[in-house]
């Protein structure tokens, strides 16, 4: 028997918990387990996608049981695949990161593309002209440059938003296109190695990342581990710290975080260009991980990707892992399911395609995964 | 305003001949009446008004009219014949013409496009298709020059003038063949000159037979042009009455009275429920009421209203009378004009704001627990006077001092650390998360729990989550749980959150927009508790906006009435009534000559 020590402005007694242990589980459960619930309902999104991605196999003529085990085997099947995978994995983090991030204080960054390009160039730039640096010293400057040049190309699309009401996804968008171009002039021209590759000159050794794993000509860098602690990180910050939490105030609501007080505009401005940053990191890891140097036409369409996985996370950063997991093996297996299956590696944009629809979808799933928990045998019967 | 009335027209025989009646019309939403057994006929070529205060079924009746609201029950005749519109383009086919308080017009067309949109002309045979606007080009020039407009037909209406696009509108109407014109509140975003002439476009249109049926805040203008007046009350028909046999003062009494003889049944119950007596017809007043009213302090010898009973709220001010201490000398044992006011607004301007009207010399000083009241029409100026004090917007002229330090040029953040707290209008879109969980939306903005709630940033969510439940259960929320998204609450117990969250901790002014707003009987009493309570015990002074009048004169110990931007009176609320608020809203002063 609990005593009820609080009273109400009525004189009454009452629980002082609010009736806190005693929740009727029907509708208890998306309180109790908010971050379960759309997890649930990200995964059954992306369950309904893959049914009909195996459906469209199917239709081309390969049982879905093939499509899966190529797609494994392409993406963990052996050590070069597993390798590769994660490798993949690493731009895919920062920029879904990038994404989540700018999503969650009310802004749409699209421009990661861009924000990447530059960050990828403007690093290796860096590396090239900062030879002379000790390596302790290179490679963290190499990717805070591209990290820096990144937050700078995002800074228009956010400064434009809050002085001149642009709507950063327009501005963020166009600014890709301006920073793919440039950087292709300028790896053409003044920063090029002299060929007509249209590249930069290799980066010298200090500015590489070091190998912790090798065998033969695979190897793993620390970079996707970097990317993880990134995601951790923001996850941290956002749930339980002060300042995320009004971050995040400003992206709900923003004229109530304005009227309470937060300073919405300084924390939307601060988050984009740490969006930016951490899309200029993406390029810069690239570069000092697996490339070595810049090249014309550098992503393969990563910082778009980007925005598959944050919206697969649903946005939350602590999810972010399982989606970029899921697109970079399906990035890839895409080679094999032309050798193996002779299926045009488009295929897989389709599957991108479909799984995006369908987490689109997943406000409808959540009221539909909460009516079916509900009504499962082992729910407490309804109390009164 | 030099506005004349004009009765030189005769006034059609309504009687026998009623061109449209409303039999018995009822409109509900959910458990609200917004019109209940409305009895009305109106004349063919009459200028009918309608007049009530806000929420009185003014609009509700005209969009059951235009047809964009079915009725409940009873019926509406038309030409003698029974009429039920589904949409608006049926009450348009049948002759009816409305013009809305915000005009809608196509800024980026011309003038002949949006008056000839709905009913455009096109060549016959092989051209169909093609627009043909000769013809109606003649026929606007037509209806122009009848009502003496001067509209250039190949302007874009973006460029036009606020006046210029009502007349496209009244054109519009007029083109479409309209019989009977439904004008909502038009003059309300005019300039007096506009205004004036906009009535007398309004005779010229009814001088060619047409109906007229207008809606209005303002009666002087009522009076300059309406044949006959109806004012609705809580919904219900109060009287219809020919403008030449009245006069503002009664029009005013009656929209606002709680009972009238022989109308008994109005009475509805409502938040000052209890036994009401009526108020005394202001004929019987000493001339110098309004002096008296606003000059309360001059006049001590007079005895206070509300011990003769008052016309309102005899349950709330009862009981506020018993509240704390009340000394000697009545309830006040401060004295708010005196040496330190907490809050002193000094010749405040501004210019408009979003609909709200410029403010102009806005004068205040507030004391220590003064409860202050703000009253007035919405839209003249209440809401941009709040978000000045809260210091969302910067005033163009005058000063703002706080317990003696001048903070017109501080943010909203700065005023929040000096306890200035203000609770907005529409606190689910301007104060509340709508889809995080209670607890969230208790701490969004305050700014002790840095310190109380949290370890190097750090939200240590155990004392936030212990904190949040003992405000669910103190506050009477109806919550389980302060993990439950606000979203799942009742507008009622939103607005408790948000008034939890200005009102907790320690406040030293706030203001309240409409706190009562959405809230039932129980909990609008607990509200005004609690506000008494704080500021007579804990010295917390309030600024309380309200568009009710009875709230204001019972909880308030002074009330100032905004009109257009202006004070246009204030008083101690003891030697006010509803009727003097009334006059005041509708910009009657007569103390000010207005």
């Amino acid at each position: 028997m609990r005593r009820h020590r609080v009273k109400n402005r009525r004189g009454e007694r009452v629980p002082e918990n609010g009736g806190r242990f005693s929740p009727r589980f029907r509708d208890g459960l998306s309180i109790r387990f908010p971050r379960l619930i759309i997890a649930a309902s990200v995964l059954a999104a992306m369950a309904a996608g893959v049914l009909v991605c195996i459906g469209l196999a199917m239709a081309g003529g390969v049982g879905p049981v093939h499509l899966l085990r190529t797609i494994w085997s392409g993406s963990w099947g052996s050590l070069e695949a597993a390798a590769s995978t994660s490798a993949k994995m690493t731009p895919l983090l920062c920029t879904g990161l990038a994404v989540a991030i700018a999503y969650r204080v009310g802004l749409l960054n699209i421009g990661c593309e861009g924000q990447l390009t530059i960050g990828a160039l403007v690093s290796a730039s860096f590396a090239v002209a900062a030879a002379p640096l000790p390596g302790l010293l290179l490679l963290p400057l190499t990717l805070i440059s591209g990290a820096l040049a990144g937050a700078l190309w995002a800074l228009p699309a956010v400064l434009l938003r809050q002085r001149r009401g642009v709507h950063e996804v327009i501005s963020s968008l166009m600014l890709n296109y301006i920073a793919i171009y440039l950087c292709s002039y300028l790896v053409s021209g003044p920063l090029g190695d002299g060929t007509a590759m249209g590249r930069t000159p290799p980066i010298p050794a200090g500015a590489e990342m070091p190998q912790i794993l090798r065998s033969g000509s695979i190897f793993l860098t620390p970079a996707p581990l970097m990317a993880l602690i990134f995601c951790f990180g923001a996850y941290i910050w956002f749930s339980k710290t002060v300042w995320g939490f009004e971050a995040q105030a400003a992206g709900i609501n923003f004229d109530a975080a304005v009227n309470a007080g937060i300073s919405a505009s300084k924390w939307q401005l601060i988050i984009f260009l740490q969006s930016g940053a951490l899309a200029g990191l993406a390029g810069a890891l690239e570069v000092c991980a697996v490339h070595h140097r810049f090249y014309r036409s550098f992503s393969p369409g990563y910082g778009f990707d980007g925005l598959t996985a944050a919206f697969l996370a649903n946005g939350s950063p602590e999810w972010l892992w399982l989606s970029t997991l899921f697109l970079a093996s399906l990035r890839s297996s895409d080679k094999w399911l032309q050798i193996e299956l002779n299926l045009s590696p488009n295929f897989i944009l389709v599957v991108q395609a479909v799984l995006l629809l369908s987490v689109a979808c997943k406000s409808r799933i959540i009221p539909a995964l909460e009516t079916v928990f509900s009504h499962a045998r082992w729910s407490s019967p309804k109390d009164v | 305003m030099p506005l004349r009335r004009d009765s030189s027209s005769g006034l059609p025989d309504v009687a026998s001949a009623p061109f449209i009646q409303f039999r018995n019309t009822s409109k509900r939403f959910g458990e609200f009446y917004a019109n209940r057994d409305i009895c009305l006929d109106i004349g063919r070529g009459e200028i009918h008004a309608i007049v009530g205060e806000n929420g009185a079924g003014k609009t509700t009746l005209m969009n059951v009219l235009f047809g964009r609201l079915r009725l409940d029950s009873g019926s509406l005749i038309l030409r003698g014949i029974p009429v039920s519109f589904g949409s608006p383009r049926e009450a348009v086919r049948a002759g009816i013409g409305m013009v809305h308080q915000d005009v809608l017009c196509f800024p980026q067309l011309s003038v002949l496009e949006n008056i000839i949109l709905g009913r455009e002309d096109a060549w016959p045979s092989f051209l169909k298709g093609i627009l043909r606007t000769g013809p109606a080009k003649k026929e606007i020039h037509g209806i122009q020059d009848s009502l003496g407009f001067h509209l250039e037909l190949n302007r874009l209406a973006k460029e036009l003038s606020f006046a210029s696009r009502q007349q496209i509108e009244l054109v519009r109407i007029l083109y479409r063949k309209a019989e009977i014109l439904i004008l909502d509140e038009p003059t309300s975003l005019l300039s007096p000159d506009e205004t004036e002439k906009f009535l007398d476009q309004i005779k010229s249109i009814r001088a060619g037979g047409r109906t007229v049926l207008f809606i209005s805040h303002r009666l002087v203008e009522v009076f300059a042009v309406a044949d006959r007046i109806t004012v609705l009350r809580g919904g219900r028909l109060a009287a219809t009455l020919n403008s030449g046999a009245t006069d503002i003062k009664e029009i005013a009494r009656l929209m606002m009275a709680d009972a009238e003889p022989g109308q008994a049944e109005i009475a509805e119950p409502d938040r000052c429920a209890g036994p009401v007596p009526r108020h005394p017809p202001l004929e019987t007043e000493p001339a110098g009421w309004a002096e008296r009213a606003l000059g309360g302090r001059s006049s001590t010898h007079e005895p206070p209203r509300k011990s003769t009973g008052g016309p309102v709220g005899a349950g709330l001010a009862r009981e506020k009378r018993e509240l704390p201490p009340a000394g000697a000398g009545g309830r006040r044992q401060f004295s708010f004009s005196a040496d330190a006011p907490v809050l002193e607004l000094r010749n405040l301007g501004t210019g408009p704001i979003g609909t709200e009207p410029a403010l102009r010399d806005i004068s205040i000083s507030i004391g220590k627990g003064e409860i202050f009241g703000i009253g007035g029409i919405v839209g003249n100026g209440q809401r941009s006077l709040a978000r000045i004090i809260a210091g969302k917007t910067r005033p163009d002229s005058g000063g703002v001092t706080f317990l003696g330090e001048e903070i017109s040029r501080t943010d909203l953040k700065e005023r929040l650390k000096k306890n200035i707290r203000w609770l907005p209008e529409n606190p689910t879109e301007e104060a509340l998360l709508q889809e995080r969980p209670l607890w969230e939306n208790f701490l969004i903005g305050r700014f002790e729990w840095k310190k109380e709630f949290t370890r190097a940033g750090f939200i240590c969510k155990q004392k936030v989550l212990r904190f949040s439940t003992k405000l669910v259960s103190l506050e009477d929320i109806a919550a389980r749980d302060p993990l439950e998204p606000l979203s799942s609450l009742s507008g009622g117990n939103r607005q408790k959150v948000a008034l939890a969250r200005v009102l907790a901790g320690s406040p030293l002014l706030a203001i309240l927009e409409q706190p009562c707003r959405g809230l039932d009987l129980r909990a609008t009493k607990a509200v005004h508790d609690r506000v008494l309570e704080l500021s007579r015990s804990r010295g917390v002074s309030f600024i309380l906006i309200s568009y009710d009048f009875d709230e204001l004169i019972c909880l308030c110990d002074r009330i100032a009435v905004i009109y257009r931007g202006e004070i246009m009176g204030m008083a101690e609320s003891e030697n006010l009534s509803r009727e003097i608020l009334g006059r005041w809203a509708v910009g009657v002063n007569e103390r000010q000559g207005r």
